[in-house]
């Protein structure tokens, strides 16, 4: 037995004099320590920042708005919602749960368990970052930088205003188009108005009035498929007119904008 | 003169390779055993011996001094088996098994008195073979290498109440063939 014993000893002992076999140097380890810890934080930028960067979107698509325009706009609310961040978010969220569980502070936990808890560190630091941040400057941040993937991502996204709906006060009626200001973005957007759109208010609507207006892409153009009243600026004059009925049809278009 | 593991390790750390020998020596008889219960049905364990040693020797540098050793180590034959198991195409323990995606009860660490833990050992040495593997080897840490749940734990890269919940469902199992076999005594 013991003659095994040092069969065995001896054997790897040979091994390392002989084939040279030589310890992996401690920089190694710290270097894939730090290369591993620098990715996972990363990563965790990158979670907040595509967090940060749906909530924008979210706000100037007007996804909270929606709600209130019934089930029949379910399908559009549901393509309003930017599936390809959120995909792109899931991606990197699986990555960084990946990555914290390689290290040794996560291995007594459940899987279920640290992916919850990254869940609410990343739910709750995008809280603070809203609450701190209302101008939504981080989730601004690609505008401004010269990095080319996040320009693209934002003006890819941003621009998508057939996407959504878009909150703004008239700026311009007539009688085939709205053009709305739109208040968080501060541009102007046209929207061209057919016998199909539904207009959801209690009187005219007329110049200063805030409207919420969903509307898609078709030939060119930004066609409103509903446009409803908000609030009127002219809130004591609204109330003593009487109300109109619900839906008024503008004429049928017969041109471009 | 004697020299305690956390010496001979730090001696390693330095370049001594005969140090290592100190290492090997002490740990030899119990990685065998393990790998030998663990891979029951091959002949290659001193080849899987020799690369578990010579990964440690390589990756020492690694090894944080203020842990405890041998979890360090059986990881590093966990690992090894689990290579061998996987080259030769037979089923091991997913990434993503149930057991360790859902949260459990921390399971208290039992006191089995030792005659019972002898009995035990018996029984899962009766129907090793029969285990499936992401029991057999918590059973062996546990019965047979003297493991305690946190290095369990730690080897197995998995949560503390995962490891009690396996060794009851994995004493289950045992009784449960032994029971289908008629050879079932009271554990």
């Amino acid at each position: 037995m013991t003659q095994t014993k040092q069969t065995i000893e001896e054997k790897i002992l040979n091994q390392i004099r002989e084939h040279n076999i030589k310890q992996k140097p401690k920089w190694q380890f710290v270097l894939h320590t730090f290369f591993l810890s620098t990715i996972t934080l990363v990563a965790l930028l990158l979670t907040l920042y595509l967090v940060a960067f749906i909530s924008l979107i979210s706000d100037e698509h007007e996804l909270i708005n929606m709600f209130g325009l019934g089930p029949q706009f379910t399908l559009v609310f549901l393509k309003a919602i930017p599936w390809m961040l959120i995909g792109l978010l899931v991606v990197i969220f699986i990555i960084l749960q990946i990555l914290i569980r390689y290290f040794s502070f996560a291995y007594t936990r459940s899987v279920l368990v640290t992916l919850a808890a990254t869940f609410l560190v990343i739910v709750c630091s995008n809280l603070i970052l809203v609450t701190l941040d209302p101008r939504h400057n981080i989730a601004r941040f690609g505008e401004r930088s010269n990095i080319p993937v996040l320009r693209e991502m934002h003006s890819t996204f941003r621009n998508e205003k057939q996407r959504g709906a878009i909150r703004g006060v008239i700026a311009d009626i007539s009688n085939t188009t709205y053009t709305v200001e739109t208040i968080k973005g501060s541009t102007t957007v046209t929207f061209l108005i057919t016998p199909s759109t539904r207009i959801l208010s209690q009187e005219n609507l007329k110049l200063g009035d805030v409207v919420l207006v969903v509307a898609s892409q078709a030939e060119g153009f930004l066609q409103a498929s509903v446009v409803r009243n908000e609030i009127s600026r002219n809130t004591k004059d609204a109330k003593t007119k009487t109300p109109l009925p619900r839906e008024i049809r503008p004429r049928p278009v017969d041109g471009n904008i | 003169m004697e020299v305690s593991e956390s010496e001979a390790i730090q001696q390693v750390q330095n370049g001594d390779v005969n140090a290592f020998a100190f290492l090997v020596h002490s740990y030899e008889a119990r990685i065998t055993r393990y790998l030998k219960k663990f891979l029951y049905q091959t002949e290659d364990i001193e080849d899987i011996l020799q690369d578990v040693f010579l990964k440690a020797y390589m990756h020492i540098q690694s090894f944080d001094r203020t842990h405890s050793f041998s979890p360090w180590l059986y990881r590093i034959a966990h690992n090894e088996a689990i290579n061998f198991l996987k080259k030769n195409k037979i089923k091991t323990v997913s990434l993503f098994d149930v057991d360790t995606l859902f949260p459990h009860p921390i399971a208290a660490e039992q006191s089995d008195i030792e005659s019972e833990r002898e009995l035990i050992k018996k029984s899962i040495d009766t129907v090793l073979t029969d285990i499936d593997i992401k029991y057999r080897e918590i059973l062996l840490l546990y019965f047979y290498e003297d493991l305690s749940y946190k290095e369990i734990a730690q080897t197995l890269q998995m949560p503390v109440a995962t490891v009690g919940v396996r060794i009851q469902r994995g004493k289950k199992q045992v009784e449960d063939i032994l029971r289908k076999k008629g050879l079932y005594t009271e554990l």
